[in-house]
Formats: structure tokens, sequence, C-alpha cells
């Protein structure tokens, strides 16, 4: 049951990095290319 | 301190200052995939590994497919290295029939391992089996570094690069880490520890009968045989050192006879630690076309390794002022190996934390106040003088970015980085990266300490050593070093899952913002340098970087070390240690 348990913590743990880049990208300024802007 | 010390440790730097070159100019080939001369045994290795697991060599990734690649694969090998602790006792090479390990310690020990931290709340050998050091641990420590290889290399890419989108390919830095940098050089490495005496066997553990029985604790039996443990050691210990991990094949670990015998064995381990965090400065150098500008880094490195293993020599050369009527010519002992002594215990005590190693042969919990307040504020800095493997490197290049910025505001222009333009983001990114350390470690350090039962119930000293103690666990943890202060009874529900914690966020929360940066930088355009530019190729540079490393630390830090080591310092001068 323990490691059923500390599977989970380890996948939640991932998920947490995985949501942190999502955070981080989110931040992430978009770039308008040369192309783009004209 | 004496002369012979002096030059020990000059010798020590002299022999690093001379590798860099050479290997760092081979690194530089291997990331860059130009010939080696290696290539023909080991690019049909390279093609048949690409070809089993359906890499593409050619196709390059963004930032964040690299971090997915690297998040993925270290999902995979920490639950490996948890199954084969918890199947141990059924599984091959157990000769001494040790039962699974524990469901909270494997998991504590797979994170510990992932994150190239090594910290071990356990005695390797009454609690893993060969199978497990081997496949389990000594696995981690070849693919932990080499991770932390490849990050780095990435965050240089996203610096050399121009106008691009993607930072290389994981699979690839990956696998040319492993068999191009760590593979061949840990072979040689562990050939020479096993010509020193350092043991790489299979077989059960030796029984020998000892010349003079000794009373048991707590019975009337005597005893009268010692149990020798055995084991593939040479081949562990030299990825261990190599790739700065530190879990040693023995709770002793390089005190250990059987893994650093004898002083040119310590002497090689030494090297081992800053061998490739050296030469990643000449790599630096090389891949972003400023050869000096990577020598600029590494002078910075070198003048906080000579501040830190000055204190720390100076330090443990001092006698302990309570033991009055005690011989202490040599300084300060206890707890270090006699064939080591003073010199070579604090070098390897400042090595080992400037580096993310964590292997030690003394014992960091008895050394002077100050001499233990050396590792704990090389761990505090972020060990980024050299560094770990990669680790350190990507680390101390979050400061340049922060000193560049810095330069900047003071002369009201723009920031640049060897052309880059440094923008709000990256600063952003580089402050949530320098803000994650102290946060995680602060702020487990003050639920242990406001909690009697879970906390403060797992040390044996108490006052500002206990804090120390506490203070030190979470800082090795969340810095991925893994030496311990000791003193503290680690193999608890509580300190597992927060070490666990700690060693997980301390890896991967700072790894994001890092490839965010460089994943922000390769897609910029490089400007030409102009009078108004910070150049970062002069000493001027190397003391500004050293200021910032110096002054973000002590700040951040300063008010934990004060009530720790300091206070403790300070009473022990006075005659009064708290017990």
């Amino acid at each position: 049951m323990l490691d059923l348990i500390l599977l989970f913590a380890t996948v939640a743990l991932f998920a947490l990095a995985l949501a942190y880049t999502a955070g981080c990208l989110r931040l992430q300024p978009q770039r308008i290319t040369p192309k783009e802007s004209a | 301190m004496s002369l012979n010390g002096w030059l020990q440790i000059a010798l020590f730097f002299l022999v690093i200052l001379a590798l860099a070159a050479p290997l760092g100019t081979y690194l530089t080939k291997v990331f860059d995939r130009r010939r080696t001369f290696l290539d023909p045994i080991l690019t049909p290795i390279e093609r048949l590994l690409y070809r089993v697991t359906r890499v593409t060599p050619d196709e390059e990734m963004p930032w964040t497919a690299y971090l997915a690649s690297m998040l993925l694969f270290s999902l995979v090998t920490l639950l490996l290295t948890y199954a084969v602790e918890r199947l141990q006792a059924i599984l091959p090479l157990n000769p001494q029939h040790l039962a699974a390990v524990p469901a909270n310690l494997a998991w504590s020990t797979a994170v510990s391992f992932t994150t190239n931290t090594n910290w071990q709340a356990y005695t390797p050998e009454t609690t893993m089996s060969y199978l497990t050091q081997m496949l389990g641990l000594a696995t981690h420590n070849f693919w932990s570094a080499a991770v932390g290889l490849a990050l780095a290399i990435a965050f240089i890419r996203g610096i050399a690069r121009k106008e691009m989108k993607t930072l290389g390919n994981f699979w690839v830095d990956l696998t040319r880490g492993i068999l191009w940098v760590l593979l061949p050089i840990s072979f040689v490495f562990a050939l020479a520890l096993v010509s020193q005496g350092v043991i790489q066997n299979l077989r059960p553990y030796d029984s020998a009968k000892i010349v003079e029985s000794q009373p048991a604790a707590g019975t009337t039996a005597a005893i009268t045989t010692q149990t020798i443990a055995q084991g593939p050691v040479a081949s562990q210990e030299a990825i261990k050192m190599l790739g700065t991990n530190g879990g040693g094949f023995f709770n002793a670990n390089s005190a250990h006879p059987f893994e650093n015998p004898t002083p040119f064995t310590n002497f090689l381990e030494l090297l081992s630690i800053f061998l490739i965090p050296a030469a990643l400065t000449v790599t630096l150098g090389q891949m972003t076309k400023s050869p000096a500008h990577g020598w600029a880094v590494f002078a910075a490195m070198s003048v906080l390794f000579f501040v830190g293993v000055a204190t720390c020599y100076w330090a443990e050369s001092q006698p302990n002022p309570l033991l009055h009527n005690v011989a202490q010519s040599t300084g300060n002992m206890e707890g270090k190996e006699v064939r080591f002594g003073i010199t070579n215990s604090a070098l390897f005590a400042t090595v080992t934390t400037d580096a993310s190693c964590g292997a030690i042969n003394a014992q960091h919990d008895s050394f002077t106040p100050l001499g233990g307040l050396v590792p704990m504020v090389n761990i505090l800095l972020g060990e980024i003088v050299f560094g770990g493997v990669g680790a350190g490197m990507y680390g101390m290049l979050i400061f340049v970015i922060l000193s560049v910025f810095i330069a900047g505001l003071m002369v009201g222009r723009t920031p640049e980085y060897l052309g880059k333009k440094i923008e709000a983001y990256d600063i952003q990114m580089a402050m949530l990266y320098l803000l994650i350390f102290p946060l995680i470690i602060l702020g487990f350090a003050a639920v242990a300490i406001l909690s009697p039962k879970l906390g403060l119930s797992s040390l044996t000293n108490h006052g500002p050593h206990g804090l120390s103690e506490i203070l030190y666990a979470y800082t090795s943890a969340t810095g991925n070093n893994g030496s311990a202060f000791a003193g503290l009874t680690t193999n608890t529900d509580f300190w597992n899952l927060t070490l666990g914690v700690a060693m997980f966020c301390g890896r991967f929360l700072m790894i994001v913002p890092m490839l965010a940066i460089a994943g922000s930088l390769v897609q910029k355009k490089s400007v030409p340098a102009t009078a108004g530019t910070f150049p970062v190729t002069t000493p001027l540079f190397t003391a500004l970087l050293t200021g910032v490393i110096v002054i973000v630390g002590a700040l951040t830090f300063f008010p934990a070390l004060a009530l720790g080591p300091i206070l403790e310092h300070l009473l022990l001068q006075a005659g009064t240690i708290i017990p």
C-alpha cells in the first residue's frame, strides 16, 4: 500500500515540475519575428 | 598549518589547472559531435543505442522538449531504482541475504540518487545488496552526472547560438556524455584505485577473528569476530567521485580503507571531483567563442576555492580550547583519519562541498565550528565553485547573468552577455532559480525546528550545533550534495519524506528556470559590443562575479549561520558548549 502511495507521490512531484514549467512558459514574452511583423 | 600542507593544496590546484584545457577541448568536441580518438570504438555503440531506442540524433529540441525528455528519463530511472531496492531480497547478487529496503527509505534513496544527491540515511553494507548497489545506485551515478552535463551544454548552446529555437537533443547529449566522457575516465580511474588496494569482488562478507575480544554493549557476551564487508567497490568509487555523486559503498564513505586506502587514492579522488567541472569552464569559452570568458569564470571559482580551503585548513589546525591536558600540536584531529591528517581532511571537505559531491573522508560534524562553516557555506552559495558535473556550470552562469544585469544597472544600459541582451524574463527566471533554493532550505529547516516530535526528536546535539545539523541536512539535500553533518537520525518517515522532497525540488525546480533562460537566450540575435558593453573577460568582471555570489549568499543565509556555527564558535572560544 505504501508503495502505491509513494508511486503516486513521485508522479505528483513530476507533475508539479511540469505545472511549474507551464507557469514559466506563461511568463515568457511572445517574440514577433520580422516576417510576422511585416 | 604547514608548508607541506600548503604545497599539497597548491599541487592539487595546479594539476586541475593543467587538466582543464585538454579535457575542456575534448568536451567541446564530444558535444559538438566532432571527431575524437574514441570514435572508432564508441560510434558503433552509439549508433546501435539510437537504433534500439529509436532516437533520431539529428532532431534537435526546444528547451521545453529537452526538459520533458530529462524529466521523463529521471522519472523512469527513479522508479527502476525504487523497484530494485524493494525487490532485492528475491533478486540475485545478494550473498548476505539482505531484506527488501523499507518503502520510505527506498523512496528517499531513489530520489537521492536520481537527483545526484546521494544522501544516505542508511548503512550501505547492511542495507543494500550488490545488485542494488550496481543496478540501482551506481547506474544513477552515471545517469545523474550525464544529465547535469547535458543540461550545462544545453545552457552554453543557449548562449552561443543565435536566433535559433533549439538547444540540442537531450538523448544524444546524455548518450555522448556517458559513452565519451564518464565511462572511459571511470574505467581508467577504477583500475588506478584497484592498483592501490580498493577492492572489486562479489564475494560474501569475510569474518575475521579479532586479536582482543571486546565487550558487547548491553550484554555480558564478548565480541570475538569482526565482519569485513566486501563488494564491487572500485567500479562504484570511480564514478562516485567523477560524477560528483558522493554516495559511499560503505557507511564510512571515503574514510573507509577499502574506498580510499592511501594518500594517493585520496589525491586521485579529489582530482576527479573537480576534473569535469573545471574543464567545463574551458568548454564554455570555446563554445561561446570567448576563451577569455571561460578563464574569467575559472578565476572567480578559484578565488572562492582558495578562500574556502584556507579558512577550513586554518580552523582545523587550531586546537580545541576545551581540551586542556591533551596534546593537540597538529590541530583538531577528532573525526579525522590519521593517514589523511588535517590538510587532506580540510581540502577534501572544501572540495566535496564546492562541488555537489558530498563524499567525505572526515566527519564534518567533528570539525571546529568555523571549519564546519566552510562546507555549509560552500553548499549555500549554490555549489558553483567548480560545482557538480554540469550543475556547477549552469549555477555559475545564473550568477554571471545576474552580475551582468547589476553591471548594466550601474551604468544605466540594457545589460548584454556575450552579445545577447539580458531582458526582464531572463532576470525573472534567474531570480526564481536563486530564490527557490533558500526557500526550500529555510522553510523545511523551520518546520523541523518547530516540531519537537518530528524534527527535534532526531537530534543528538542541542543548541547552535543542533541547529547546524538540521540546517546542514536541508542544505545538503536541496543543494544535491549529500554529505551529512551527522548527529541527526534521519531514517524516519518525517526526514525521509521532507529530505526527499527537498532533493527533488532542489534539482528539478531549479533546472526549469535555468532551461527557460537558455530557451530565451537561444532565440536572441547577437548585438555587436560597444564602448558601453560590460566586458566579461576581465579581472573586473571576475571581481564583480565573486562579489555578487558572496553578497547574495551572505544576505540570504547570514542570520541562520549566525545562530548556528558562528554562535557555536563564540561560545567555544568563551569556554562553553551546549551539550
